[in-house]
């Protein structure tokens, strides 16, 4: 049954996990290629700073490719009525769990690319002996960014069903009414403040994804 | 009028009356001499305007009623705040006590430093904060340090004091050495991680040959991008490989004047021609080359010294009469190499490992992610 739910995940994903496996792969080389002719190979700091843009790209192409993999996944069994989902002789709950585990196993193929792309780009940078390449750091935290994406995607599609778009609208206006907060009562800013902290920081939900993200570091 | 406001235009019309202005007006050939006098005068309007500001402040901003004193520290705050500045006032003064011993403590008693409730701007409105003053008598501020939130705990207080403390201890000593400090400071306490991190990747991102030789254990070149001794030669010798120059004219640039310098200046940064970089570097005066190191990597030298030198380092730092090298090697109790020596190895255990994965961060986000999945799969409604 898993491995039909992962071939079914598969085809329902295969465009969008070729996308991102190739963005993935070659967006290391692209960034090193363009900025190197300008670096000379000489300047550490800046170096770093490739690295850091690096390291942002595919933050984002990690978590875009989380949140693709959910909604696409929800959205064609929805446009069928949970046909598909229904005529399964397994409880739903099981159905989800396999589902999010198919999910897992496909979102590894981004971060694949992500180190495959990003080993071959440090490899063509002549690094100095201070500085150092973390590919496979780099591949790691886009997969626990993508698996991260993609369960808060599922858990919105799956727990608000056909309210999910009210509730991500309810949660975007709440977040702005708190941005406004800050700025207009003084007295909740440091709690606000201290919840902001806590969500972008490790142990927070959101740590891996504020965490530093770098192909070139010290 | 009142007496009050009287008093105040009277007081306000000779701060700001000035005699020479009026003979500043007279004519005079030279462009260059008054273009000075205009400086000049400058300079005195902007002193007479704080010494304004400060009477203003006098007349409005009574001093605070609460005296909160231990040791050598005494500051004046307000009744609400006495509790979080008596905490604060408590473990300055233990820093003094252990760090500073009568040198500083006599430095910080000639100050009665000034905590109290202010707000400031933002962009609605005003914002409440604790703001800080060096002194209750002076004029104006002989020290400064940013306000911090009014909702600041007795750690981020104590935290602002000692960083007036650390001015204060630097007070009296001699210009030489304040300049070579360069952050009008003396470090005492103790280093944030964040500090040791970026004193780390600064070390290991400066392009700098005379920094690459202080990595591979030349004291001698760590001393001298420090600024502590001077090796023979100029700057740029010294510091640079021709293989610096172009990030060196990132940050500098040649004098105007030389427009052959500059064309290669520009060539330099846009085409990125390693010729152009030396005709450009090797125009720069000797005393525009900067410094390879910032103010922060001497900070950090400053502390690895008075932790070297034990509880009467600040002692001998500020009484000893000579070089900085004199002053360093006397308050350290042993050779300024030897401390070259601690300071880098502390350098290097400094590096913040920034991309290594810990445990913690991947159990969380792990921990994260399948409470989010299990929050999909506890609802028992239909699929939709």
């Amino acid at each position: 049954m898993f491995g039909q739910t992962l071939y079914t995940q598969w085809k329902w994903n295969r465009d969008f996990l070729a996308f991102y496996t190739a963005v993935g792969f070659a967006a290391p080389l692209v960034i090193l290629w363009i900025a190197l002719p300008h670096l000379g190979l000489t300047s550490a700091l800046e170096l770093v700073s490739v690295g850091n843009a690096v390291g942002m790209t595919t933050a984002v192409i990690a978590s875009v490719a989380g949140l693709t993999v959910a909604w696409q996944g929800y959205g064609i069994d929805d446009r069928v009525g949970h046909i598909y989902a229904l005529s399964l002789p397994i409880t739903r709950r099981r159905a989800l769990a396999m589902r999010a585990g198919a999910a897992a196993l496909v979102l590894a193929l981004p971060a694949l690319g992500v180190w495959v792309g990003a080993t071959l780009a440090a490899g063509q940078v002549a690094l100095p002996a201070t500085l150092h390449s973390y590919a496979g750091s780099l591949a790691s935290r886009a997969l626990l960014a993508a698996w991260l994406a993609h369960a808060c995607m599922f858990a919105l599609r799956y727990s608000a069903g056909r309210q999910a778009k009210m509730v991500l609208a309810t949660l975007l206006v709440g977040l702005g009414v708190l941005g406004i907060a800050v700025v207009l009562l003084p007295p909740v800013r440091g709690a606000l403040s201290s919840g902001y902290a806590f969500l972008i920081s490790n142990p927070g939900p959101f740590g891996v994804l504020f965490a530093r993200w770098t192909l070139i570091d010290v | 009028m009142s007496d009050a406001r009287l008093v105040v235009a009277l007081m306000a019309a000779a701060l700001t009356f000035d005699a020479a202005s009026l003979r500043g007006q007279t004519s005079t050939l030279a462009i260059d001499s008054l273009l000075r006098r205009v400086h000049t005068l400058d300079s005195s309007l902007i002193v007479r305007s704080r010494a304004l500001d400060s009477v203003r402040r006098s007349l409005i901003r009574a001093v605070p009623p609460v005296d909160v004193r231990r040791g050598a520290m005494q500051v004046r705050t307000t009744a609400d705040l006495e509790p979080r500045v008596r905490t604060a006032v408590d473990s300055v003064a233990v820093l003094i006590e252990r760090r500073g011993g009568a040198s500083l403590a006599a430095r910080v008693a000639a100050h009665v430093p000034l905590v109290a409730r202010d707000s400031t701007r933002s962009i609605f409105g005003a914002v409440p904060v604790l703001s800080f003053a060096s002194d209750t008598s002076g004029r104006w501020p002989s020290t400064t340090h940013r306000p911090i939130p009014a909702s600041a705990t007795s750690a981020e207080v104590a935290d602002a004091l000692a960083g007036m403390v650390e001015q204060f201890a630097l007070q009296g000593v001699d210009s030489a050495f304040g300049a070579w400090i360069m952050v009008g400071r003396v470090p005492l306490r103790p280093a944030r991680p964040s500090e040791a991190a970026d004193g780390y990747i600064e070390i290991m991102t400066a392009e700098s040959a005379a920094l690459r030789r202080c990595q591979s254990g030349d004291k001698e070149s760590c001393l001298d991008v420090l600024g502590v001794d001077s090796l023979p030669g100029a700057r740029l010798a010294r510091w640079y490989a021709p293989q610096d120059y172009r990030t060196l004219l990132r940050a500098v640039a040649p004098a105007r004047e030389d427009s052959a310098a500059v064309a290669a200046w520009v060539r330099c940064r846009e085409d990125r021609d390693e010729p152009a970089c030396v005709v450009a570097a090797t125009s720069l005066a000797n005393d525009r080359v900067p410094t390879p190191l910032s103010a922060t990597a001497r900070v950090t030298f400053l502390r690895e010294v008075l932790e070297a030198g034990g509880a009467n380092a600040y002692e001998r730092l500020v009484t000893t009469d000579g070089s900085v090298r004199t002053r360093l090697t006397e308050a350290a109790g042993m050779p300024l190499d030897t401390v070259v020596g601690r300071w880098r190895a502390r350098i290097s255990e400094s590096r913040p490992e920034r991309m290594r994965l810990r445990p913690g961060l991947i159990v969380a986000s792990l921990g994260w992610t399948g409470a989010l999945l299990g929050l999909a799969l506890i609802r028992r409604g239909p699929w939709a």
